[in-house]
């Protein structure tokens, strides 16, 4: 099968190098929109891939576009890695089919080799070749000549390396280093540029700035990207679309914030943050819960469900007369996470027991008086602004400031 | 403007090709196994087989005589022979190496650097070289003699022939085996067990007993393997001093009546005595790693035994030990040369058949060490890169040759080379190849271990980055290898040039090496001749000691 590819060839010709060969000012405002019907980037279509009895990747559907980043994220061991691998051509799929730029590089037992694919890859260790200089590490995808070298040396400028070309990796510091492999990956121009896991060995300020930065330059050289991770904050802050990766599937897709707040299961609300889950009775937007009646978003639903609230969509209010009592407090600077119980009878906390006993109520705008459910004894988590300080003990209100997310149990 | 979509056009065909996966071994494979390496390390598994698979064969073919010549009372004269004199060697060696090890390892004698690196040494000695240079210290007019001489007048100093020559000479050269890892292993060992032993109650020679030595036993017992193969490989000595084991019989056998049923027989039975060896040390070994992994916790050092009045004697007990095992070989080497030269005996010629002789060694074993290694890589990236079902049999495969007496291996290679190599029998190309099969581990070793240590995320960033497989070997595995690989190359070098059976056996009529050079004149007694091509093989197997002690040193980390 043989047809156009849409991607930069590592090795471009003379022609190709006057063109590509940026000018620093070029930088800006190269972003391609992502034209309606616009081929995407990379497609992944059933992909499976098994090791022996262990199935890494079970059937997992993504595409990828231009100037987009797209964030894979899933706990350790779902198969992120494994699908980022076949996308790269490092794996060969048991099942399904990989396109780069609408033409399949790889169908069981057939696959374009990893140097055909045009494919930018940034992994977890770095990967910098140890006998050779950062200058000739980032060039080593370039064509050799005195061309290459300044590519090189302009790609070392874009990520700030400027005067480090002749060090050898391990005379550099971590983040040094991330920004060679970045550069390293990006020099030939690819289509897609793959990263795993990247930011994982650094500390956490320069992981955060790295990430910015790592953005940034993403989205103006107009690549399409994908980034493995499984860190919730690295996948919201840098995703344009996040992807969830569940036992070797892709589960859902979307947004960041639309796979916060609706995630399809308890499982992918969990991975994106912390939850409170309540066993409840929904009827159309509001459902029934040991805390109280609570509103849900999304379409009306009835019976019974697993309502989930993050945190920060529970409002917290001192009040001695409050049916809650702080159990405790984590403090993070800019916000405090409360553990609440409801108030038992003899005014000690763990009153979840007396919930159950107690009536519906008719109030919307509190929790004053929470309703039949089934009980948990888990804490709920709360989090509110840091002043004022609640500490354990202290009896609070809770308001529910955003509406739960409600999943039926039926099966 | 530079956009993306502009790479569309200038992408240029793209076509699938066949993975395969149909070779793809056991689940655990991260990806297809190119076949050219499939290829290339079946090729390189299947010479390394030739020895050990023609032997029996051969033996096969005339079965009825081989089952004759089998049970025939010579032939369980020689085993009886061979087994007795590497018991007999084993025993004394590790009786030796035992407190050398304890001296080194765990009492505050003084400069025991110095003392491990003289202690050691021995390991340098080719038995030939070391066995005639005591029989010519000795002999009437050898440094022994005249010493003594001087000393406490006329005596007449036993000769070193037969089984007590060969015990002792060899016990001399193969006590370091013990001592090296037995000494590793008391230097790691964790004070803090014998305290606690202590601190149970376990008094000083239970303590032993119980704690200490079920510690050291992995590795003293793969000492005396190591030892207990030595011997009965060893044609050098046996030879010199006369005592009819296994090899020496081989060789006798090819050399006289060439007979081939009965050396096969012979050849066979030794083959079968060093395999299973050969499995049982490496049981051991692989045990050892598993019990003695590190343990949580920063080890401390352990504070040694104070010698106090008996660092005195330690100190002469391993002075007697290194004077005997090397420094009286040495210096014996040392008087024949100046008294050759002296005399007028090692005149020219001499000189000039020496450097001959050099010559050619250096030729066939710069041969066999390049061989070597390119055979090396493929088995070396198979199963460091692919592990998998085909890995492991390749590895297995390969691992039956390993350890083989040369003398086996050169017989093996006798045989096949007359019948089906007719053209290259009598040329040095079976040399080499005896040397290569021979010495192959000694290649495979480090190029594995820096393989191993490789991050095969380089590999593939260099694909992604353009390059293809044969490219990235280029300019990035090779270059990253190269240490692994030139330490192979000069260790094959090395113990290619002071090998002897092969040698003897494979060199085309009139093709004389170091090695057979100096065994010859030592053989009929010239030992003047002998002298200074013994003492260069002694600097040669020096060195090649040496880059192996820096890489056992590499593996077990810097202790």
């Amino acid at each position: 099968m043989t047809s156009q590819l849409g991607y930069r060839p590592p090795l471009a010709n003379t022609a190709d190098e006057a063109e590509v060969a940026p000018s620093p000012g070029a930088a800006h405002g190269v972003r391609d929109g992502e034209a309606p019907g616009e081929v995407p980037a990379a497609r992944c279509l059933d992909v499976a891939r098994y090791f022996g009895p262990v199935r890494a990747v079970d059937g997992a559907t993504l595409t990828l576009r231009r100037g987009q980043m797209t964030v894979l994220i899933g706990s350790s061991g779902c198969g992120k890695t494994t699908l980022l691998r076949l996308i790269a051509g490092f794996e060969v799929p048991d099942r399904g089919r990989v396109e780069i730029g609408g033409v399949t590089v790889a169908q069981p037992g057939r696959a374009v080799p990893p140097e055909r694919r045009g494919v930018g890859v940034v992994f977890q260790d770095y990967a910098l070749f140890p006998h050779l200089t950062v200058a000739e590490n980032v060039a080593f995808g370039l064509p050799r000549g005195p061309e290459g070298a300044r590519r090189a040396a302009w790609w070392l400028r874009r990520v700030g390396l400027e005067g480090l070309e002749s060090r050898y990796p391990h005379e550099l510091s971590g983040g040094q280093q991330q920004r060679v492999a970045l550069a390293r990956a990006l020099a030939p121009r690819p289509q897609l540029l793959l990263l795993d896991e990247p930011f994982a060995s650094l500390d956490a300020a320069l992981r955060v700035r790295l990430r910015r930065e790592v953005r940034q330059i993403v989205v103006e050289e107009g690549v399409a990207a994908l980034l493995v991770t499984h860190d919730p904050a690295e996948a919201l802050s840098m995703a344009d679309v996040v992807a969830v990766m569940v036992s070797g599937r892709i589960l859902q897709v979307g947004p960041p914030d639309m796979v916060y707040d609706q995630p399809l299961t308890p499982g992918i609300a969990a991975l994106l943050g912390e939850v409170n889950l309540l066993p409840a009775v929904a009827r159309g937007q509001v459902a029934e819960t040991p805390i109280g009646p609570v509103p849900l978003r999304g379409s009306p639903v009835s019976g019974r469900v697993l309502a989930m609230l993050r945190p920060e969509w529970l409002g917290c209010t001192p009040d001695p007369a409050g049916p809650f009592e702080v159990m405790g407090r984590e403090y993070h600077g800019s916000f405090q996470l409360l553990s609440v119980v409801p108030v038992s009878d003899d005014g000690a906390g763990g009153g979840w027991e007396r919930l159950r006993a107690d009536g519906p109520t008719t109030e919307t705008t509190g929790l004053t008086r929470p309703s039949v459910a089934h009980g948990k004894s888990t804490p709920l988590k709360v989090r509110s602004p840091a002043v004022p300080a609640l500490h354990p003990g202290q009896r609070v209100r809770l308001r529910v400031l955003q509406p739960a997310v409600a999943w039926s149990q039926g099966s | 403007m530079r956009s993306v979509a502009s790479g569309v056009e200038r992408a240029g065909p793209l076509s699938l090709r066949p993975t395969w996966a149909t070779l793809r071994s056991g689940g655990r494979t991260a990806s297809p196994v190119p076949l050219g390496l499939v290829m290339a390390a079946l090729l390189t598994t299947a010479v390394l087989l030739i020895p050990p698979l023609y032997l029996v064969i051969r033996a096969a073919e005339g079965w009825q005589r081989s089952w004759q010549w089998l049970l025939h009372p010579r032939t369980w004269h020689l085993l009886h022979n061979s087994l007795v004199l590497a018991g007999a060697v084993t025993v004394t060696a590790v009786a030796l190496a035992l407190p050398l090890a304890w001296l080194l390892a765990r009492t505050d004698l003084r400069h025991k650097r110095l003392w491990l690196v003289l202690l050691a040494l021995p390991l340098a000695m080719p038995s030939y070289v070391g066995t005639f240079a005591l029989q010519a210290a000795v002999q009437p007019g050898g440094v022994a003699a005249i010493l003594l001489e001087s000393l406490a007048g006329r005596v007449t100093l036993p000769r070193v022939e037969g089984f007590w020559g060969a015990w002792w000479v060899l016990t001399l050269f193969t006590y370091p085996y013990v001592l090296l890892p037995v000494r590793a292993a008391w230097s790691r060992f964790d004070p803090g067990l014998e305290e606690a032993a202590r601190s149970l109650g376990v008094g000083r020679a239970r303590r032993f007993w119980r704690v200490v030595l079920p510690q050291l036993w992995p590795s003293v017992t793969a000492g005396a393997l190591v030892v207990a193969m030595y011997v009965l490989s060893d044609f050098g000595a046996v030879s010199l001093v006369r005592y009819d084991t296994l090899p020496l019989a081989i060789y006798a056998q090819y050399g006289g009546s060439f007979d081939r049923a009965r050396a096969a027989v012979l050849a066979l039975l030794l083959l079968l005595i060093t395999v299973v060896l050969h499995r049982v040390e490496r049981a051991v070994q692989r045990r050892q790693a598993v019990l003695f992994r590190a343990q949580p916790g920063v080890p401390r050092p352990p504070s040694p035994v104070r010698l106090g009045r008996w660092a005195g004697p330690a100190t002469l007990a391993c002075a007697l030990v290194a004077v005997a095992a090397w420094g009286l070989p040495a210096l014996s080497l040392l008087h024949w040369l100046s008294w050759g030269l002296v005399r007028g005996t090692s005149g020219v010629d001499h000189l000039r058949a020496v450097a001959q002789a050099a010559a050619s060694s250096v030729y066939v074993a710069a041969l066999a060490a390049a061989v070597a290694v390119a055979a090396a890589f493929p088995l070396a990236y198979l199963t460091t890169r692919f592990p998998g079902r085909l890995a492991r049999a390749v590895e297995e495969a390969a691992y039956l040759s390993f350890g083989l007496p040369g003398i086996v291996v050169a017989l093996a290679l006798v045989f096949f080379g007359v019948r089906y190599l007719g053209p290259l029998y009598q040329t040095i190309s079976l040399l080499v190849m005896a040397h290569t099969v021979h010495f192959m581990p000694q290649a495979l070793a480090p190029q594995s271990a820096a393989l191993a240590r490789l991050n095969p995320h380089l590999e593939e960033v260099a694909r992604s980055l353009g390059e293809r497989p044969a490219g990235v070997l280029r300019r990035v595995v090779l270059p990253l290898l190269r240490p692994g690989v030139l330490a192979g190359a000069s260790l094959v070098f090395l113990t290619s040039i002071k090998e002897l059976p092969s040698t003897l056996l494979l060199s085309p009529t009139g093709f004389r090496t170091l090695a057979a050079l100096t065994w010859m004149s030592a053989a009929e007694g010239f030992f003047a001749r002998a002298a200074l091509p013994g003492l260069v093989l002694l600097g040669v197997s020096a060195a090649s000691v040496a880059i192996m002690l820096r890489h056992e040193q590499e593996r077990w980390g810097h202790r």
